[in-house]
């Protein structure tokens, strides 16, 4: 860990975070226990742990999907606790991109259309029309389906769907990106070229990367790699 | 602002390409279209039918008196700027030598009638003309073709009336107020009112009646009518419409009724049919909305796309199903033009709003709820793989629905409180559906154990409600229309007699009876007295007493006189209600029609007395009888025993079918029987029957829409669960249950749910259908085994095809991709 830095570059900071939730009985369940963690700028980072560890609750909390039972997170230097569900989600607007394990495309939208939503949605882009298609269809180039636009998910093979999920979660360039699980509903050859795409692309952006999987060798490619056991975060 | 616009039609071309965005549309289109059709159509026919009603008055406002009317009311209308006419009728003999006829004379003033025209030709047959009152010369008078039959003569011959000589100017063929007097038997005879004192006949003593016509625009008629009203006197009455609206008009108002009704049931299914596709649709753009959400987008945006979208499907919807509708009902205007008789009043706008009013208060109504649901899903739960679907409020839903739904009862039937009615109906309709199911479903639960049948469930017993609901719709309509269309048909089937033979003398009685027996043409000869009811219990009774002060119709009964007659049978189609018949050789007691003694006060065991020109007859009520005045024959309101007019002037009278193949029956029977005057009133006949089969094919044509959005009700409800059951399917799969079984399954619970409703509703659409056929059509009440089996039936098979249908496609997947 390099917390020597300088903190003009963290992008990520979480103290004593804590996540539990009621269940039937009347007793609390405690997923997370006093979680702290720094990301710096450009940084990938690996989450792991076995199947129902917390490593998804974690994920949700540091990108700001949920909300925390106890403890602070700051994200891109706003602290997330104080913000409402629309702060939060204008604090995401095109600078927080999302890869998840089942993909989850618009199964109305083509490809392209599916990776020009998130431009679509920042309207302080002031981008046209064409500029947002230009730039989507080269982010497609880039996963290499240029000459798939115009299919739907359902036409696409789920390597494919996960590529244009990569290119829908970097068309915007953004500052980070969290993937939970990208390759648990591949095999394992698809499995290895989408994390190759994933790490090329990041850094060719410079995106701080947040990766959730129970795949230690996966893991390994990371720069920093958190182990997460009985809700306590270890390195 | 182009790429806004832009931008959101490409939106719209996204949101095209869902199947339950086009489900929603379909739904919403049918809905539409039936609202706007409907509604074109019944606005151009009310119209329609109010011209012809005034025509058939001769006036907007008619008051009728039995004596001279004030002629202050003629000033203050003319002051007010309405037009006016008056008219004297009474009864006069018109002879000519040795021939002597008794007329119903009209002195008319020359602006009458101020609706409507009289028609006339020179010749019976001859070519018709509109004749106004002011081109007849000073001593010309017009009058009905009988009259000129009786006397023998000709247009342009003389004939004395009263104590003056007047020319018959002309023929009469047509003329406001005939249809009441179809069955008068005196000739009419139309004078212009200033000829009316040199022929002396009309003195304070006469008995006739009179009345002031006016016309003017709706404002000026009201408010006339409220200046009037307080001055009239007793004998003043004002007539209204409604009293010069016959028969057809009154079973084309009841169309028009049953029209609106089941326009309204066919936007009730749609909005079903909306509520679930707008389920569904949520269901499946909550990982879109969490993805949004991840990606930044905020509630407000959130909303914004939604809400645009489903207004502009909407709009689309109400704008396209307008003109569909327009179409729709150019058709049916132009089938039914004949018989409304004139050119149809263009459409108005009305009918467009309300189809559009209509879409957005369903899209609104039905899908607002399930759209706040989706706005608040949290973008976490993307990340949650089973995605916890919200539990959604229910009270909310509740509200919307109930609130939209009589939002629509309302604009259809313009009437609040009906609406409320309509809508606690549903309410209840809806909860013993959702009882009977459930209860239905835990009997099936427990046989279904024995003979491993699909399990059931809740969701099931979801899927029984909305079925049923939609197949209780249809069948309500199947119902109430074919008891409308019998109805309206029964009342004149084939063969139903076509002429009146009236002035049969009591001695051509059995000679006419045997040459009719030799045509196989056989009807009962009723005789025929005109008598004045004078005496109730041997109290005198008198229009003016005030007992019926506000009942125009016993009044108007009190003034004429009544056609009494006797039989030894009862006629066919009556009814006894009280009492019993007269026995064999029965000489006394009366048969009284039930509604006519409701209307005058008298009940079983009063004496009546009636007086017949001078001689009176006292008998007392031994039975009450509903009769089918319909039917085309003739029917009396009080029928006495066999011979009870053995001893008092008459003539007698008979309907007879006429075949038109056989044109030589009728001449052979006018001279055979000179005195015998028919009517023939086959050319109402064949209008009538005509008006029952175009209108019955209008409300065919309705009942398709139903039958539209009942369908689109069914594949919304398949879709809607559509996700579910692929996820079902793909687990047993995987556990190894194969294609056969898993087909056998579905369709085995696709029966069952179906066969289920369809008993449901056919049980409670049986209920509904009687009550309402009642309630809004006055028709009595049956029971209908049928009905239930052929629901069950309708049920079983129309779900299980489209069930299977609609999931087949999951059956030939490879469970792995199930599993994306
Ligand atoms: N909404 C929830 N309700 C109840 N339990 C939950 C909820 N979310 C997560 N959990 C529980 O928290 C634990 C951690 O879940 P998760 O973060 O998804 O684990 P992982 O992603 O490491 O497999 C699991 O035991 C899971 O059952
Ligand atoms: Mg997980």
């Amino acid at each position: 860990m390099t917390i020597l830095m300088s903190n003009n570059s963290i992008v990520i900071e979480s103290q004593n975070l804590s996540k539990s939730l009621p269940v039937s009985t009347g007793e609390k369940l405690h997923i997370l226990n006093n979680i702290s963690l720094v990301v710096e700028q450009g940084e990938s980072v690996a989450i792991t742990g076995t199947s129902g560890s917390g490593k998804t609750t974690l994920l949700g909390l540091l990108a700001g999907l949920d909300v925390p039972s106890e403890g602070k997170v700051s994200l891109l230097k706003k602290e997330l606790t104080e913000l409402d569900e629309d702060q939060r989600a204008a604090l995401r607007l095109s600078k927080v991109g999302f890869v998840f394990q089942s993909f989850h495309l618009m199964d109305n939208l083509t490809a392209l259309e599916n990776v020009m939503l998130p431009l679509e949605l920042d309207r302080q882009s002031g981008l046209k029309l064409p500029e947002i298609r230009q730039r989507a269809s080269e982010a497609l180039n880039q996963v290499g389906l240029g000459e798939r636009l115009t299919h739907l998910p359902t036409q696409l093979s789920g390597g494919e769907q996960q590529r244009v999920a990569l290119a829908r979660a970097f068309v915007t360039k953004p500052s980070v990106l969290f993937a939970d699980e990208p390759t648990g509903n591949l095999d394992s050859n698809t499995g290895d070229e989408i994390i190759e795409l994933l790490f090329a692309m990041q850094k060719e952006s410079n995106t701080t990367l947040v990766l959730v999987t129970h795949d230690d060798d996966l893991a390994e490619k990371c720069q920093t790699h958190y182990k997460l056991v009985n809700g306590v975060l270890a390195l | 602002m182009i790429s806004l616009l832009q931008q959101f039609l490409i939106q719209t071309k996204r949101f095209w390409r869902l199947a339950e965005t086009r489900l929603l549309f379909l739904a919403l289109l049918v809905a539409v279209v039936a609202v706007t059709s409907v509604g074109f159509f019944t606005d151009r026919a009310d119209r329609a039918m109010n011209v012809q009603a005034t025509q058939l008055l001769g006036g907007d406002m008619v008051i009728v008196s039995t004596r001279p009317i004030d002629d202050s009311y003629m000033e203050e209308a003319e002051k007010r700027g309405l037009s006016t006419a008056s008219t004297v009728s009474f009864r006069s003999m018109v002879s000519r030598g040795e021939k002597f006829q008794l007329a119903q004379v009209k002195a008319v003033s020359d602006k009458y009638p101020l609706h409507g025209e009289i028609e006339t030709s020179a010749v019976s047959g001859g070519v018709t003309k509109a004749t106004r009152i002011d081109t007849l010369a000073d001593n010309e008078i017009i009058a009905d073709n009988k009259l000129f039959v009786s006397l023998g003569t000709g247009a342009g011959d003389s004939v004395q009336l009263g104590k003056s000589q007047k020319v018959l100017a002309k023929i009469i063929n047509k003329m406001p107020d005939q249809a009441s007097n179809a069955f008068q038997f005196a000739p009419t005879l139309i004078m212009p009112l200033a000829q009316l004192p040199e022929t002396g006949l009309l003195t304070a003593a006469s008995r006739a009646n009179y009345s002031f016509l006016f016309a003017g625009n709706e404002a000026q008629i009201d408010s006339f009518r409220s200046w009037l009203k307080p001055r009239l006197t007793r004998s003043e009455k004002i007539r209204t419409l409604e009293d010069g609206m016959p028969a057809i008009q009154q079973a084309l108002q009841r169309g028009q009724r049953f029209l609106k009704m089941a326009a309204l049931l066919a936007v009730i299914l749609a909005g079903a049919g909306i509520a679930l596709s707008s389920y569904s649709l949520t269901r499946h753009e909550t990982s879109a909305v969490a993805v949004l959400k991840t990606m930044g987008a905020s509630r407000w945006q959130v909303t914004k796309h939604y809400l645009s979208q489903l207004l502009i499907v909407a709009l689309i919807a109400g704008i396209v199903g307008s003109i569909l509708g327009f179409f729709i009902q150019f058709f049916l205007a132009s089938y039914l033009q004949d018989f409304i008789g004139q050119e149809l009043p263009s459409t108005g706008w009305m009918p467009v709003w309300v189809g559009l009013l209509t879409a957005q208060v369903l899209v609104i109504g039905f899908s607002a709820p399930h759209l706040l649901q989706l706005v608040k899903t949290a973008p976490v739960q993307i990340l949650q793989r089973a995605s916890s679907a919200s539990k959604a409020p229910l009270l909310l839903p509740f509200i919307s629905l109930s609130l939209s739904v009589l939002g629509l009862m309302w604009l259809q039937t313009a009437d609040i409180k009906l609406s409320l009615y309509l809508l606690v109906a549903v309410m209840i309709a809806l909860a013993v559906f959702w009882v009977c199911a459930l209860l239905l479903l835990k009997l099936i639960r427990k046989l279904g154990e024995r003979w491993h049948l699909p399990k059931a469930n809740r969701r099931m017993a979801l899927m029984v409600v909305v079925f049923g609901v939609g197949l209780f719709s249809l069948l309500l309509l199947t119902t109430l229309r074919s008891d409308l269309i019998d109805r309206w048909q029964a009342s004149l089937p084939e063969g139903a007699p076509n002429h009146f033979l009236i002035n049969i003398q009591p001695n051509e009685v059995q000679p006419l009876k045997e040459l009719l027996a030799k045509d196989n043409t056989e009807a009962p000869i009723y005789p025929m007295v005109r008598g004045r009811l004078v005496e109730v219990n041997d109290k005198a009774i008198s229009p003016y007493d005030a007992k019926y002060a506000e009942n125009q119709r016993a009044q108007r009964l009190l003034t004429r006189e009544f056609n009494l007659s006797a039989s030894a049978e009862m006629p066919e189609g009556n009814m006894i209600t009280a009492g019993k018949w007269f026995e064999k050789g029965a000489q006394s007691g009366f048969s009284m029609e039930q509604g006519i003694a409701d209307n005058l006060g008298v009940k079983m065991g009063d004496k009546l007395t009636f007086d017949i020109a001078g001689q009176r007859i006292v008998e007392t009520i031994t039975s009450m009888r509903t009769v089918q005045w319909d039917s085309m024959k003739p029917n009396f309101f009080v029928l006495a025993a066999p011979q009870a007019f053995d001893n008092y002037p008459k003539t007698f009278i008979t309907s007879i079918y006429l075949d038109e193949s056989k044109p030589e029956v009728l001449p052979n029977l006018i001279k055979k029987f000179p005195s015998v005057t028919d009517i023939d009133i086959s050319a109402i006949l064949t209008q009538v029957r005509d008006l029952i089969n175009k209108a019955a094919f209008a409300v065919q044509g309705i009942f398709l829409f139903t039958l539209v959005a009942g369908v689109v009700v069914l594949f919304a409800a398949l879709q809607s669960q559509k996700a579910l059951r692929r996820k079902e399917l793909a687990i047993l799969k995987s556990l190894g249950a194969n294609r056969a079984y898993l087909r056998r399954n579905l369709i085995l619970e696709f029966a069952m749910i179906g066969g289920l409703a369809g008993f449901l509703a056919a049980v409670l659409a049986l209920i509904a259908g009687n009550v309402a056929a009642y309630q809004l059509f006055e028709l009595t009440p049956q029971f209908n085994l049928g009905l239930i089996i052929l629901g069950t039936a309708l049920g079983a098979v129309l779900v299980s095809i489209a069930g299977y249908l609609n999931v087949r496609g999951l059956l030939s997947v490879v469970p792995v991709s199930l599993f994306r």
